[in-house]
């Protein structure tokens, strides 16, 4: 194994224990995609990490028509992990999302969790597409 | 009125010391309505420049808008300096009368609006002085103060005939095609990609500094809507800091925005249409 891909695993790990550990997320695995060669993880967060804004306004008229909270169930989700001093470019992202298993319902997602030399990570949902911003 | 695709005028773009600007009216509501161009005002008065928050026209364009104009088929544009010179210099005596005269009936024009809006404001003023007449508990003195408003609208009235006329825009007496620049597609075309893709999707672009971005990007008119982008452009290969995604994403994330990163993917062809084929992506933070 060479350099950049120890560097690729070692991040990947330090991004996977963090998950684990802090953000008490489940069913945890690291993915070796075909054509990609950086690995991914694949996990299931404590509670639903994305909901899309057409979904949330449709939830809020369930609330309001119905008087009960609509269930939206936690889904999996595949993370990349990148370290903080790393540049990545349009066609590296794009080769990522390629590699992706089509999405059930919208767009294509991953969350990119980026690791500082401070063990701090910090996660963005990256979306194919222009998705209009979440309500909050 | 919407008029037929053929019979809309194309809109000239004057290109001065490599800036683009739209001095006329009707143009600048034509690209706001006809190609979700909105331009930035950036005119102001030759005797108060510092009024510089209330800018008027003419509207400056960025260059890859232009270019994603002049390729939709909606604007040319002109060496405006080279055609205002040849338009002064080629001025003989009739031309030169049918100027002034033209000038002369823009001013009677704003006279008539200004004396209009007077006339205006003084029945308005007098059906109120009329009420506090019927009113039993009203003096005199509100009559008086009436006729006081009355002469002093008048005065007002005199200081408009005086004023001179200053036209925002020469499409009068320069002719609107000379000295039109030839399109340029030949333009580096890896830039831009991502503002016509988004022109052509129907959405607006303002300047996006004041977010960290290049664009803020609405999904309609930025009068009815907010911002729900904050774009930046990159090449296909371009190195993108994960710094600037995160601090990208984050800032845009605190303003109930998007940050999204995109550009024109070379490999992929779409021979179906003239667009670009570009990729983006939206980041948002995890709220994790």
């Amino acid at each position: 194994m060479d350099a950049s891909h120890q560097f690729a695993a070692d991040v990947a790990s330090a991004v996977f224990e963090n998950l684990q550990e802090q953000h008490q997320w489940a069913s945890l695995q690291i993915h070796r995609l075909p054509g990609l060669s950086r690995p991914m993880i694949r996990g299931l967060p404590p509670r639903l990490l994305y909901l899309h804004p057409d979904d949330q306004i449709a939830a809020l008229a369930y609330e309001k028509s119905t008087g009960t909270r609509a269930q939206h169930d936690a889904e999996y989700e595949w993370v990349l992990a990148v370290h903080l001093a790393e540049k990545w470019t349009l066609s590296s992202l794009a080769a990522v999302m390629d590699a992706l298993p089509e999405a059930r319902k919208r767009a294509k997602r991953i969350v990119l969790a980026a690791l500082h030399n401070d063990s701090t990570v910090v996660y963005y949902i990256v979306q194919e597409g222009m998705i209009k911003p979440r309500q909050n | 009125m919407e008029q037929p695709p053929q019979q809309q005028q194309l809109i000239r773009i004057a290109n001065i010391s490599g800036r683009y600007l739209v001095f006329d009216p009707d143009a600048v509501s034509a690209l706001r309505r006809r190609a979700n161009t909105n331009g930035t005002l950036v005119g102001t008065t030759p005797q108060q420049p510092t009024q510089n928050i209330f800018l008027g026209l003419p509207i400056e364009l960025r260059p890859e808008e232009v270019d994603a104009l002049v390729r939709a088929g909606v604007a040319y544009v002109v060496d405006d300096v080279a055609a205002h010179k040849s338009a002064l210099l080629s001025l003989g005596p009739d031309e030169r009368r049918a100027y002034i005269g033209s000038l002369r009936s823009r001013k009677l024009a704003a006279h008539k609006v200004f004396a209009e809006m007077t006339a205006h404001k003084a029945s308005v003023a007098a059906t109120k002085a009329n009420k506090k007449k019927r009113d039993p508990g009203a003096s005199e003195g509100g009559g008086g103060g009436g006729k006081l408003d009355g002469s002093s609208a008048y005065s007002r009235n005199s200081q408009v005939t005086s004023l001179g006329v200053t036209p925002t825009s020469s499409v009068n007496y320069v002719s609107p095609d000379a000295y039109a620049l030839p399109a340029e597609h030949n333009r580096d075309s890896e830039r831009g990609a991502l503002c016509q893709f988004m022109l052509s999707n129907g959405y607006y672009m303002t300047p996006g500094l004041r977010f960290g971005a290049r664009y803020s990007v609405y999904p309609g008119d930025p009068l009815r809507f907010h911002a729900h982008f904050m774009a930046n452009e990159y090449g296909w290969e371009e190195e993108i800091p994960i710094l600037d995604i995160v601090g990208g994403g984050r800032l845009a994330t605190a303003v109930k925005k998007a940050f999204l990163i995109g550009g024109r993917e070379p490999s992929a062809t779409r021979p179906d249409s003239a667009l670009p084929s570009v990729r983006s992506f939206s980041i948002e933070w995890a709220g994790m």
